[in-house]
């Protein structure tokens, strides 16, 4: 009875050793309470779900810490979260206030910010969202009298006017994301930094609307901050606006309203003149999630790989024979056997080796769109990482770069280094980043009956690759653009389109859907006279997510703006 | 020179590992897995939604348990035939005592099944998603031979205490289907003794205790021995008589 007993003895030990060794090493941090933190969701405590919102942490230390803000967003679906971090470097009892962008998606559980240092956390708070804070949109409200303007929305609305001071302007224009409008009615320009201002313009050129109240008396507009929004020649919006005046930013406005919102006597008519102009829809961005479905579904292993992995499995099918022959013939059988083994394993090994570099994809899909008379472009990129399961992704982004997931996954965002994904949810993870980027690139098109001309101006330093022009929905690849170059268009060479279902490959299909959405006239915005545009390759990689891959096919969409008449 | 073996366990190894058959089983087994590892690898994975929201790797060591301990018991029973190798009554006759006999159908079921789990390794790595998921592919590797070792030791025992083909055949799917399907409507946490539930907890690490699960297993290679004991000195007793 030697082996029951040997059996039961191992049974004791397996029960008693195993749970021991997996209960050692779940130590938690504990929080030290020498450090402590205001914390605040959104602007003025409004919350705009599933859009970048800011949170606003002002920590206050005993000691000198240097360390990482960690905001966890959690996921309303599963218990995955979004990490966004940021570093910061705190003095002894001088508070300091850091702001993380943060995508808030599930409102009933409380966001977590975790201060971590040399690795561990040292404090963690939590933050929910007040009820009755959640809504559309929020217009931002510089005022020294931060009352009255609520009363111009419509009762239905679920857009909040939001008080704030020039210190919560935002520093990334991502932020900006849930605003609807920023009405400036008082300004310090000393309050105001430069990476706020660049923020502000950033976000009206790419479609933002920015207000400024200038009742009579108003030294509003001699600011130093706002006299650059005022550059070009203002328009008069229709009635009941007409008062106010529209100066083109982009594809944003900058509109000039000479009636003081926040009188307690506002006239019916001034007041139906602010519902007109808080009323301005945003343009519709160029590129929504529908890229992604477009995209193709995988990358995948080279057909090389896979060939050489079932030949890999033929070969250890062959193998079997000889294994289990040698496994006869005594020790040094079984260590021929093994070693044949060990052969197949290490064949196996380098295969998957390779095989999940080649399968850890990144399909991106990146437009810019150059924004009329702005040397700027933003870049929006949606993209598909395929991984394996427990595995781990990372890209790389620029400081200006936000990227958050789509869906389901554990991400992990360094403010200006790189996004790591989780692979434990799904194979696949959808992610988008934006950023805007520096890209002279301007082009204008004059239409005489059916004599199109295009220009285009160059000044970025990069070539222009397989250039097109869209107009009408339709299209003509043009000649290479130089820095400066004047196209007359061929009547006879305009074509449609190909659709996006029989096209092959990331860039064909990139390049289809982008026609897709300029036949419909997605971007195209009334206060500008967009009616072509011109679309390009950009030859330098510039996609907002980067891996140690291939570099990603990054599509320019130039408006041009019309001179002349139309047919 | 051979190996230090009990004289049983060596007998049916050899027997095993010569047959034409085994082999042709032993291919099937590489094959099925080998097949399932190829479309396990992504993005084959990510282009179903179900399969994306399924751990691929457990779903492939849960099917290759299936096959360890279905091989392991089924070769036990004789229910896939082997030329050459003895059951517990054939050894019976012999002048091998049957605490010798019991600890070689023992050691076969371990080794067979240890055997079995080491022809996966190149498969396994396959799908083994990264190298920070290895420790969890260990260990759901390594229990695998725990569970399916005392079903292949009782299985052992069955041509004895059943003399008809069908109905051993009958009795042994019984236990296997009892074990793998019927526990899977034990209550928490009973049903963590369900063998696929264990492995999943091996390789997911959670929840901890896991390893107390593999207690009745222990207790059902213990019995299984002290049944092929007992069985082996009943006939003896009887064939005395």
């Amino acid at each position: 009875m030697a082996m029951p007993l040997l059996f039961a003895l191992g049974g004791v030990l397996l029960i008693v050793g195993l749970p021991l060794w997996f209960a050692v090493g779940d130590g938690a941090a504990a929080a030290a309470p020498f450090v402590t933190a205001e914390i605040r969701l959104g602007y003025a405590g409004y919350v705009v779900p599933d859009v970048w919102m800011p949170a606003t942490a002002v920590l206050r230390s005993d000691r000198n810490l240097e360390g990482v803000l960690e905001v966890a967003a959690p996921h309303p679906r599963s218990s995955r979260a979004a990490r966004v971090r940021a570093e910061v470097h705190l003095e002894a009892s001088v508070p300091r206030a850091v702001t993380i962008p943060a995508v808030i998606r599930d409102l009933r559980a409380p966001i977590v910010l975790r201060l971590i240092e040399a690795g561990r956390p040292v404090a963690e708070w939590r933050a929910a969202v007040p009820p009755g804070r959640v809504v559309d949109a929020i217009i931002l409200t510089l005022s020294d009298r931060p009352v009255g303007l609520d009363r111009l929305l419509p009762t239905e609305s679920r857009v909040r006017i939001a008080y704030v001071g020039p210190d919560s302007l935002p520093v990334r224009f991502q932020l900006y994301e849930g605003v609807q409008a920023v009405v400036v009615h008082t300004l310090d320009d000393r309050r105001v930094t430069p990476t706020q201002l660049e923020a502000l313009s950033g976000w009206v050129a790419a479609g933002g609307h920015l207000i400024l109240v200038v009742p009579p008396g108003s030294d509003l507009l001699t600011r130093a901050s706002l006299r650059a929004f005022l550059q070009r020649d203002p328009r008069a919006p229709a009635p009941p606006a007409a008062p106010a005046r529209v100066h083109p930013w982009g594809r944003g406005a900058v509109t000039v309203v000479p009636i003081d919102p926040f009188r307690p006597d506002l006239s019916p008519e001034g007041a139906a003149v602010w519902r007109r102009v808080l009323s301005r829809e945003t343009p519709a961005p160029l590129v929504e999630r529908t890229l992604l479905d477009a995209l193709p579904q995988s990358g995948g292993a080279s057909a090389l790989v896979q060939l050489l992995i079932v030949l890999t499995l033929g070969g250890y099918l062959v193998a079997l024979r000889p294994l289990t022959a040698w496994s006869q013939r005594g020790r040094g059988g079984v260590v021929l056997s093994l070693a044949l083994l060990g052969a197949v394993t290490a064949a196996a090994v380098a295969l998957a080796a390779v095989a999940r570099t080649q399968m850890t994809t990144l399909i991106q899909g990146a437009v810019a769109e150059g924004l009329p008379q702005r040397d700027l472009a933003r870049v929006e990129a949606l993209g598909r990482v395929v991984l394996p399961q427990g595995g781990t992704f990372a890209l790389r982004t620029s400081g200006e770069t936000l990227v958050r997931p789509l869906g389901e996954a554990d991400t992990s965002l360094r403010l200006g280094g790189a996004v790591e994904l989780d692979g434990r949810a799904a194979a696949t993870l959808s992610v988008q980043g934006s950023a805007l980027i520096s890209l002279p690139v301007q082009g204008s098109i004059h239409v005489q009956g059916e004599e199109v001309t295009v220009e285009i101006r160059n000044r970025a330093g990069r070539s222009l690759r397989d250039p097109v022009v869209v107009h009408n929905g339709r299209i003509q690849p043009i000649a290479v653009v130089g820095a400066e170059a004047r196209v007359t268009l061929a009547p006879e060479a305009w074509r449609d389109p190909p659709p996006l279902e029989v096209a092959r490959g990331v860039r064909a299909r990139l390049l289809a859907w982008t026609f897709g959405r300029l036949r419909a006239g997605a971007i195209i915005d009334p206060t500008i006279d967009v009616t072509a545009f011109l679309v390009a390759w950009l030859e330098e990689e510039r996609g907002v997510l980067r891996w140690r891959g291939p570099p990603a096919p990054l599509l320019l969409v130039v408006p041009l703006i019309g001179r002349g008449d139309s047919p | 020179m051979t190996l230090p073996l009990n004289p049983v366990t060596r007998g049916d190894l050899r027997s095993r590992l010569a047959s034409p058959k085994v082999l042709w089983v032993l291919r099937l087994y590489v094959a099925a897995l080998g097949v399932l590892a190829v479309f396990s690898l992504p993005p084959e994975g990510g282009r179903v939604p179900a399969f994306a929201e399924t751990e691929l790797a457990q779903l492939f060591l849960l099917f290759q348990l299936g096959w360890v301990a279905y091989l392991t018991s089924a070769l036990a029973a004789g229910e896939i035939g082997v030329e050459g190798e003895k059951g517990v009554l054939d050894l019976a006759v012999t002048s091998f005592s049957s605490q010798t006999i019991a600890s070689g159908k023992l050691w076969t079921a371990v080794l067979s099944a240890g055997g079995l789990v080491l022809l996966s390794v190149p498969l396994v790595i396959l799908v083994t998603p990264a190298l920070a998921a290895a420790p969890g592919v260990l260990r759901a590797l390594a229990v695998m031979v725990p569970l399916a070792a005392p079903l292949a030791v009782v299985a052992a025992w069955l041509p004895a205490a059943v003399p008809s083909d069908v109905l051993r055949t009958v009795v042994h799917w019984s236990i296997f289907l009892a074990l793998f399907a019927a526990t899977r409507w034990l209550p928490e946490p009973w049903i963590l003794v369900n063998p696929m539930r264990i492995v999943a907890a091996a390789y997911g690490g959670a929840p901890a205790a896991w390893p107390l699960a593999l207690g009745p297993y222990l207790a059902a290679a213990a019995l299984g021995w002290i049944l092929i004991d007992r069985a082996v000195r009943a006939w003896r007793r009887e064939s005395r008589l």
